[in-house]
C-alpha cells in the first residue's frame, strides 16, 4: 500500500495531469482506507473552487454601477429638486 | 472580474520572471514536514466540514486567503495562481515561466500543501474547534 506522503503527491498531481490506472487505482485503494487523505484530498478540490472564485468574488466588494443606471439616477435626483 | 484575474496575472508573471528559474530546491520544505519518517501524517487534516467554498462570502476569510497566499514562496504563488484563478492549462504555464513539467508539478504540490495547511492553521481548524 503507498504511504500517506506518496498520496499527498499523487492526490496534486491528479488535478494537474491523467495518472495511470494504476496509480489511480492505488489512490482510490487507499482513500478507501484513509481518513486523513480522503480529507486532504477534499480539500485539495475545495481549494481550487474557492480559488477559482475568489477573483469574482474580489470583484464584487467594489460594485460598479452601471453607466445608465447613474444617468437614470442622476436624472431621477435632478428630477425630485425640481418639484420640491 | 476577469479584468481583475489579469492583473493578478499579470503581477504573478512579472514577480516570477525577476526570480531564477530553478530555484525548487530553495523553497521551504513544507511538504516534508507534513509526515512522519514512514510516511503517515504528522499532524493529520482537520474536517473543514460540509461546504468549505462558503467561507469566501466571509470578508475575513478572504483577508486570511490572502495572506495565506502572499505566504507562499513568489514562483510558486505564481503558479499556482495561473493555474488554479486563471485556471491556465499546465503546458501554457511551463512555457511561459520557462519550467520543466515536473518542477510545475512539484511547486503545485508544495504551494497546494501549504496553502491548505495556512488556511487550516488560520481558519479551518479553529472553526472545527469552535463548534466541538
Amino acid at each position: 500500500m503507498r504511504t500517506c506522503n506518496e498520496v499527498s503527491e499523487l492526490v496534486s498531481a491528479s488535478l494537474d495531469r491523467d495518472l495511470s490506472f494504476s496509480r489511480r487505482l492505488g489512490v482510490r485503494f487507499h482513500l478507501m482506507m484513509c481518513k486523513p487523505c480522503a480529507l486532504y484530498e477534499r480539500q485539495l478540490k475545495s481549494l481550487r473552487t474557492i480559488l477559482g472564485s475568489s477573483a469574482d468574488v474580489e470583484g464584487e466588494s467594489a460594485p460598479q454601477l452601471p453607466d445608465d443606471t447613474a444617468t437614470r439616477l442622476q436624472n431621477a435626483i435632478n428630477e425630485e429638486l425640481h418639484t420640491s | 472580474m476577469g479584468i481583475l484575474k489579469h492583473k493578478l496575472m499579470d503581477y504573478y508573471r512579472t514577480k516570477s520572471r525577476e526570480r531564477p528559474v530553478d530555484d525548487i530546491d530553495a523553497m521551504p520544505e513544507n511538504v516534508s514536514e507534513m509526515f512522519e519518517r514512514n510516511g503517515k501524517w504528522k499532524q493529520a487534516p482537520v474536517d473543514w466540514g460540509q461546504a468549505p467554498e462558503k467561507a469566501l462570502a466571509n470578508t475575513e476569510f478572504r483577508a486570511v486567503l490572502r495572506s495565506c497566499l502572499a505566504e507562499l514562496p513568489e514562483r510558486q504563488a505564481a503558479v499556482f495562481a495561473m493555474r488554479e484563478v486563471d485556471g491556465l492549462e499546465t503546458s501554457e504555464i511551463c512555457k511561459e515561466l520557462e519550467v520543466t513539467e515536473t518542477n510545475l508539478w512539484v511547486m503545485m504540490h508544495r504551494a497546494r500543501a501549504g496553502l491548505r495547511r495556512c488556511l487550516e492553521v488560520n481558519w479551518f481548524g479553529l472553526r472545527a474547534e469552535d463548534s466541538s
